[in-house]
């Protein structure tokens, strides 16, 4: 797994939690994937997971949760990617990205961007999106959510750890519905290789680590109550 | 930075990781110019252990909090997979053990035994433990390998000096105290670390250096400064924790 240093760029949008860097040299990073990010010359103690928001030649936007006031002109140490992204979401043709209103709804842009940019149709199923979002997406409310996964091939979303049975009592997915489901699990990915525990994830075929072998995981593989 | 001028039994510097912190095979070190003087394991149980249901790592002023519940597959499995590589690394490895009884303690050393590349182990007591238990887990605990007894550096772990004297522990390992925070509304226990605790563990380094033990400064070192201060402050050896996770500057524009 590689190292990069990078450069802050511009203003750090810590209100609405994206970071800008340079975009050369780090590698493509798919969806769902993360960087492992530290800025050492900051009082940061933990190194914070970072996933992509959008992409251009120059520039590349991270977004997440950043503890530590980042600066324009700071190093960056960014390390990965890491991590298994989206894969059936990528794939589809018809895409229902579902921004439950407890998950940061940031995550699923750059899944938007690529499934666009690979001629899919998109649908957004949010409460209230905070995003601008290109025309061409259709943007539905939760109550059509049902309609909208019975059109898709592929649905995608983020969940806090502890909440994914939550989207069940909440939404009363069938076992069809849940199937059609890749979930970018929200859980603390600090450790690297340490196998620190913490992000543990339970699926049908026993415990599984978010930081390696997530964090996006199949609906139908994950264990739940 | 001054070194420590004996080594410990069982390592080959003086510088360590904290248990769970490295993996399961060792990891870059973050301390500059300097190697592992030991590994030591993730925690290993007798029984599996399933992650705590409240799982949570919780950031704090000036570090963090983690519960985990320490999971990890028991002691048989544990060995089974991780023997083979144990023994082919350059330092000597310390399996990291959390005996809940007497049985559980003696079970587990005497297989550790049978490794090769074993230096010492270490046996991490149960939260409060009563004064019978830890000489039950100490006498479980003697064999062939030099044992370090892996406490809490804010507990009151001195009250077990007579017994750690009477079963000849090789030395005690300062580690992460346990705290808690709020959590989704929940109280969560679980063990704190970060830089804050540093001048917290040089103060107990000073008090407990006078009861004569070989002392492992265990917890709150995130710079070769601190390091150096807790082997100056009388520390035999150092352990490093949540520093092995922070992410070091690459020497060139990008490296493996």
């Amino acid at each position: 797994m590689k190292t990069y240093q990078n450069v802050v760029q511009g203003e750090s949008l810590k209100t609405d939690g994206l970071v800008h860097v340079e975009a050369q040299p780090l590698p493509a990073i798919q969806p769902g994937q993360y960087f492992r990010t530290f800025a050492p010359a900051s009082t940061q103690v933990l190194p914070v997971a970072l996933f992509p928001f959008s992409r251009t030649a120059e520039t590349l936007t991270l977004c997440g949760t950043f503890s530590t006031a980042v600066k324009p002109g700071d190093s960056l140490l960014l390390q990965g990617p890491c991590g298994r992204g989206f894969e059936e979401a990528l794939k589809a043709r018809h895409l229902v990205l579902f921004a439950a209103v407890t998950a940061p709804e940031n995550h699923l842009h750059f899944l938007m961007q690529a499934a666009l940019q690979s001629g899919a149709d998109v649908a957004w199923v949010s409460e209230a999106c905070s995003l601008a979002l290109p025309p061409q997406v259709e943007l539905l409310k939760p109550a059509e959510l049902h309609d909208a996964i019975a059109w898709a091939d592929t649905c995608a979303t983020v969940l806090p750890l502890h909440e994914i049975s939550t989207l069940f009592a909440g939404t009363r997915l069938s076992p069809a519905e849940a199937s059609k489901f890749e979930v970018l699990i929200e859980t603390p990915l600090a450790c690297g290789n340490a196998r620190c525990g913490v992000c543990s994830v339970q699926t049908k075929k026993g415990w599984q680590l978010a930081c390696k072998d997530g964090p996006v995981f199949r609906l139908g593989e994950l264990q739940y109550e | 930075m001054s070194e420590a001028t004996a080594l410990l039994p069982g390592a080959t510097s003086p510088y360590l990781n904290t248990a769970g912190f490295l993996g399961y095979t060792p990891g870059q070190y973050p301390v500059p110019e300097k190697s592992l003087g030991a590994f030591v394991t993730p925690p290993i149980s007798y029984h599996a252990r399933k992650p705590a249901a409240d799982r949570c790592l919780v950031e704090t002023p000036g570090g963090f909090l983690l519960h985990s519940g320490l999971p990890n597959e028991g002691y048989a499995k544990t060995l089974r997979q991780y023997a083979g590589k144990w023994a082919g690394l350059e330092m000597p490895v310390w399996p990291h053990l959390l005996p809940q009884s007497g049985y559980e303690c003696e079970k587990m050393v005497r297989a550790v035994e049978e490794l090769e590349n074993i230096g010492a182990v270490e046996i991490e007591f149960p939260a409060d433990p009563a004064p019978a238990l830890v000489e039950e887990l100490l006498q479980a605990s003697l064999g062939e390998l030099p044992v370090y007894a892996c406490v809490p550096f804010l507990s009151p772990w001195e009250q077990w000096s007579d017994l750690l004297r009477l079963y000849t522990v090789a030395g005690v390992v300062l580690s992460a105290p346990r705290g808690c925070v709020v959590h989704h509304n929940a109280t969560v226990n679980g063990r704190l670390y970060g830089p804050a605790l540093f001048p917290l563990l040089l103060e107990k380094l000073a008090a407990a250096h006078e009861l004569g033990f070989p002392l492992i400064a265990g917890s709150g070192i995130f710079s070769v400064l601190q390091a150096g201060q807790a082997l100056k402050a009388g520390a035999s050896a150092i352990q490093v924790d949540a520093w092995c996770w922070q992410l070091s500057a690459p020497t060139s524009p990008s490296r493996s």
